[in-house]
């Protein structure tokens, strides 16, 4: 393979990258913004440690390498609780890295954030020159030691990578999809490079993986590689598996994949399915290559015989597969490390530098948006020329999982700070500050210098200061630890104790209390969170507005001031006063862009701020408790209030409608009078105009007219009736009454319509019938009512009428059916209401008036009745129940 | 040649007063007692005038009228509403559907008489 060929591959592959980067920049679909991107990027943890190293560090101490994993999986079942809170407070305060997380944390503290920039920094640097070794290892692996210096060539195809999709948009706070996008696929190619190589090197190479045991068992008696290793014990299982839980959290990369660039928080469940799997996944075959490359003499360097199993088996696309694999877990850590770094570096160590350095008059008036830009483009070209020259100069003997370890021990410096400040309101900014500069002074003590001095050393030919590897050699013989396990107990140990310490020590400032609430109790700010809740002062909206529009440019500000403005449902005039929420709002905006701390510089310049004393925030806490509750009260207040006005015109609807039903039954007593009216004038005026008119005529014309007049006065009487019993001015006349004997004079009374129409009577009464307490004449014109109806309605040949009496629970009962034509299902449940027959339709129903049942039903309801009607059996059948008569009564 | 009238109306009264009264003026006397009968005089006889209740067990006078004034073979048919329907609406609506004339219920004899004479003038 020539070395042209292979840098022609990383960089096909880089711009494979680009394609994927540049193609989803700017879509936002369930393709790029799903849990499952979200999972693969973080396994963004997986770099050419994983994929390179994971094996070296087998084939010498054992299954000890998966300590580093067992850290993070051990930390899956509280994601939920613990990532969610990280991923709620980034989101809600726009933080864009982990100095901004802690120095926002601590009173947005300048001085903080550059503490854990310059951390990071220190720890990342040569993590990121271990990627950079990994690649050119990887390439002077296949091919030989070459001409070109494909390092160099892939580091600035990096630095351009970065600063294209790293360093894209001034908020720092903005997702860069086309980057994670990036990331999540070199995740997927890594992991799959991974599984092929193992499959290839155990099943191809040695006929499978019972074979490949039974081999290495008869070769090996004593085999270490599935013991702890001889320098690993117990104590560095757990400082390994420690420091690496921690590290998934607070390493620049991980911080930025999983709260920075987290899209919803919906993904961590995501998450917490998947990237166990996927760590199990790519951990399955590396004791399997690890023996593979203990059978195999002259396997090389421990460390890649990812490769080189594949490159000895002659197995070329194997081979540029596992190059691959690993260039893709290596740039995935250089280009997230990076980007997150730079942010660091720009908005920690030079911006406030430049902030500060300038003139009033100079700072109001430059346009930051691309001086920022700028700045983190120049801290990117520098973060990847210092791990170069790292790389160049200090790598050399280590292994891959040393350098890294070294990083994790370095970032695990700020979990006192980081974790206790997200779930302990008590630490201030002095003892984070203090816990995290001891923690990571030892920690350079112990694990960073000696490796310095010892390249130091060979570069200048003798050991300038011995002091501090023999110091921490006697420490940690000491302790009886290993060294790394020594350097982690006494730096995380100092580390926390003076964070705990300092945390009673001191007392928190009006602003750090402030932000320890928001931190701690996030659920209860972020839903309303709209102001940092301390805050006071007096600033003009034209200030701020202009300000904004230095870091946004004047079209974005304009559409932020109006999603506020839409928001909180206010409109902004150009002289007014901006009010401290509007203050807040653009703080929040400016903390995306350059930090907290330079947020809060940059906000003071226009505002004249009031000193803030801790009871004025405590007081202000007490009242947004306050407000809230009363909040409470009101939405409950204005609940009731909907409640009553629903009522009300629910009332007011039934009122409505009662008037109309008033209006209508006026109508319908008209019109019913009109027809009788009719027929009387009609006929009258014919027996005038006709004095030659026969008799018999004559006769049968002035008896209709009678017979009309009858009607109507019956129909007047039924009104006034209808009347007296709705406006309850009818009075009863209720005495102990005999049901039994009453219907059956009722039933012969009608006998005589009855025989004419040849209607088929039957009538049965419980001979036990109890009596009843009701007005007898009342009850009397029900049962003639009913009956009639009954007699008008039944079946005109074969007519059937039933009546049936008897006591049921209370009360007792009467039905009265008859076989005539049915009465629809639409038409029982209106059948009692006066006039239904004819209201609203033009139809007419045969014959009566339609008050008869109204008055019935009053009647009856007046004596606490019950009347219904049902179709039974193809019957109708209406029935009445009246209590029983008492005694006492 | 007498004059065809299709009397309609459910109330035995009204259409025993109508009759009567058209007989003794040299009409020829249809009856309908509900509107399905109506719809099968007016084929069957084709009545120059229809005198027209229009509250109906089955089909209202509102219907009749509308087929009535479809109806080529009916082109000539006076339609003449008897209602006690007496609101502007229900009236406006005898008319839109093409009637000649509607009276509310009561009426006088004298005065329908005279409007039928000169509707059929």
């Amino acid at each position: 393979m020539s070395e042209l060929g292979l840098l022609l591959i990383s960089v096909l592959y880089l711009l494979g990258l680009f394609l994927i980067a540049f193609y989803s920049e700017n879509r936002l679909n369930r393709l790029t913004n799903n849990g499952w991107v979200y999972a693969l990027s973080l396994m963004v943890y997986c770099t050419a440690w994983t994929f390179y190293g994971s094996v070296g560090k087998a084939s010498t101490d054992g299954i000890s390498f998966l300590s580093i994993y067992i850290g993070p999986l051990l930390t899956v079942p509280f994601w939920w609780i613990v990532l969610r809170k990280i991923v709620r407070v980034t989101k809600t305060m726009r933080i864009s890295s982990i100095a901004d997380f802690i120095s926002l944390r601590y009173g947005k503290h300048n001085g903080l954030g550059s503490i854990v920039a310059i951390a990071c920094l220190l720890a990342i640097i040569p993590y990121i020159s271990l990627q950079l070794k990994a690649i050119s290892n990887s390439i002077t692996l296949i091919q030989g030691e070459g001409n070109f210096n494909s390092s160099l060539i892939i580091a600035i195809i990096l630095v351009l990578f970065a600063v294209l999709f790293g360093a894209r948009n001034v908020d720092a706070n903005q997702r860069k999809n086309g980057l994670i996008n990036a990331i999540a696929f070199e995740s997927i190619i890594k992991l799959v490079a991974f599984v092929f190589v193992g499959v290839v090197v155990v099943y191809v190479l040695n006929s499978g993986i019972t074979n490949l045991y039974a081999k290495a068992g008869v070769a090996f008696s004593d085999l270490s590689i599935f013991s702890f290793g001889d320098e690993m014990d117990y104590s560095d299982w757990f400082f390994t598996t420690l420091i690496s839980a921690f590290a998934f959290f607070l390493l620049p990369r991980q911080f930025q994949v999983a709260s920075v660039e987290a899209s919803d928080e919906k993904h961590i469940l995501t998450a917490m399915r998947i990237v166990p799997v996927y760590l199990l996944v790519i951990n399955i075959f590396v004791i399997p290559i690890a023996l593979a490359g203990y059978l195999l003499e002259n396997s090389g360097d421990p460390d890649f015989l990812v490769l080189s199993l594949p490159l000895i088996g002659q197995f070329k696309l194997v081979t540029i597969l596992a190059y691959i694999g690993g260039f893709s877990a290596a740039t995935s850590m250089i280009l997230v490390s990076t980007t997150a770094l730079s942010t660091m570096l720009s908005n920690y160590v030079f911006l406030p530098f430049l902030l500060r350095s300038r003139k009033e008059d100079a700072v109001q008036k430059t346009n930051y948006q691309s001086t920022l830009l700028l700045w983190r483009r120049i801290s990117i070209v520098i973060i990847i020329t210092l791990s170069f020259l790292y790389f160049k100069f200090f790598t050399g003997i280590e292994s891959l999982v040393s350098i890294g370890l070294v990083s994790f021990a370095g970032v695990a410096q700020l979990a006192p700070a980081f974790f206790g400040g997200l779930f302990w309101k008590k630490p201030n900014q002095k003892a984070a500050s203090r816990s995290i500069v001891v923690g990571l002074s030892i920690w350079f003590i112990m694990l960073v210098l000696p490796n310095l001095l010892g390249h130091l050393e060979i570069v200048i030919g003798s050991a300038p200061v011995d002091l501090a590897e023999s110091t921490s050699e006697y420490i940690s013989k000491q302790i009886g630890l290993s060294h790394l396990s020594s350097a982690i107990l006494l730096s995380l140990g100092s580390n926390f104790g003076v964070f705990t310490w300092q945390s009673f020590a001191h007392k928190q400032n009006a602003k750090e209390l402030n932000q320890a609430e928001l931190f701690v109790d996030i659920y209860n700010y972020s839903e309303s969170f709209d102001s940092s809740v301390a805050w006071r002062g007096k600033a003009f909206f034209l200030d701020i507005k202009s300000l904004l529009a230095q870091f946004l440019g004047n079209e974005r500000t304009e559409r932020a001031l109006e999603r506020y403005a839409k928001r909180n449902g206010i409109s902004f005039e150009n002289d007014s006063e901006a009010d401290s929420k509007l203050v807040s709002y653009a703080e929040r905006v400016l903390t995306g862009i350059i930090g907290p701390a330079s947020a809060r510089i940059m906000i003071s310049r226009v505002v004249q701020e009031e000193e803030i004393r801790i009871s004025d925030v405590l007081d202000m806490l007490q009242e947004s408790q306050e407000v809230i509750a009363l909040n409470k009260e009101l939405r409950s207040k204005s609940r009731q209030l909907e409640k009553a006005t629903k009522s009300l015109k629910a009332a007011n609807e039934k009122l409505q409608e009662y008037s109309d039903l008033k209006n209508e039954f006026l109508y319908t007593v008209t019109h019913e009078l009109r027809t009788p009216i009719t027929s009387i004038r009609a006929m009258a005026e014919i027996v005038q105009d006709m004095p030659d008119m026969e008799a018999h005529e004559k006769e049968e014309f002035i008896s209709q007219i009678i017979n009309e007049s009858e009607r109507m006065t019956k129909l007047i009487g039924n009104v006034l009736d209808l009347e007296k019993f709705e406006s309850g001015s009818q009075l009863l006349e209720k005495n102990e009454l005999d049901l039994k004997s009453l219907v059956n004079e009722e039933a012969m009374a009608l006998k005589p319509l009855i025989g004419e129409k040849n209607i088929v009577l039957s009538v049965e009464i419980n001979s036990a019938l109890a009596s009843v307490y009701a007005d007898v004449e009342r009850i009397r014109q029900v049962l003639n009512n009913l009956i009639s109806n009954a007699i008008k309605y039944c079946d005109q040949k074969n007519g059937k009428i039933s009546i049936t009496a008897y006591n049921k629970d209370d009360s007792v009962k009467v039905n009265i059916s008859n076989n005539g034509p049915g009465i629809a299902q639409e038409d029982l449940k209106n059948i009692f209401d006066k006039f239904y027959q004819i209201k609203n339709q033009t139809k007419r129903k045969p014959q009566g008036h339609g008050l008869g049942l109204a008055i019935c039903k009053n009647i009856i309801e007046m004596h606490k009745g019950k009347i219904s009607v049902e179709m039974l059996n193809d019957n109708v059948r209406f029935s009445f129940s009246l209590p029983r008569y008492i005694k006492s009564e | 040649m007498f004059k065809k009238v299709l009397i309609v109306d459910d109330e035995p009264n009204i259409v025993m007063s109508l009759e009567f009264l058209l007989r003794k003026n040299k009409f020829n006397v249809f009856i309908a007692r509900n509107g399905t009968e109506a719809l099968d005089l007016l084929e069957k006889e084709m009545p120059d005038l229809i005198l027209l209740d229009i509250m109906m067990p089955d089909v209202d006078g509102y219907e009749i009228c509308r087929q009535v004034k479809q109806k080529p073979s009916l082109v000539n048919t006076k339609v003449v509403f008897l209602s006690a329907k007496s609101k502007t609406s229900d009236i406006e609506k005898g008319y839109e559907l093409g009637a000649d004339l509607y009276l509310t219920k009561p009426f006088s004899t004298r005065n329908l008489i005279k409007e039928i004479n000169r509707l059929l003038e």
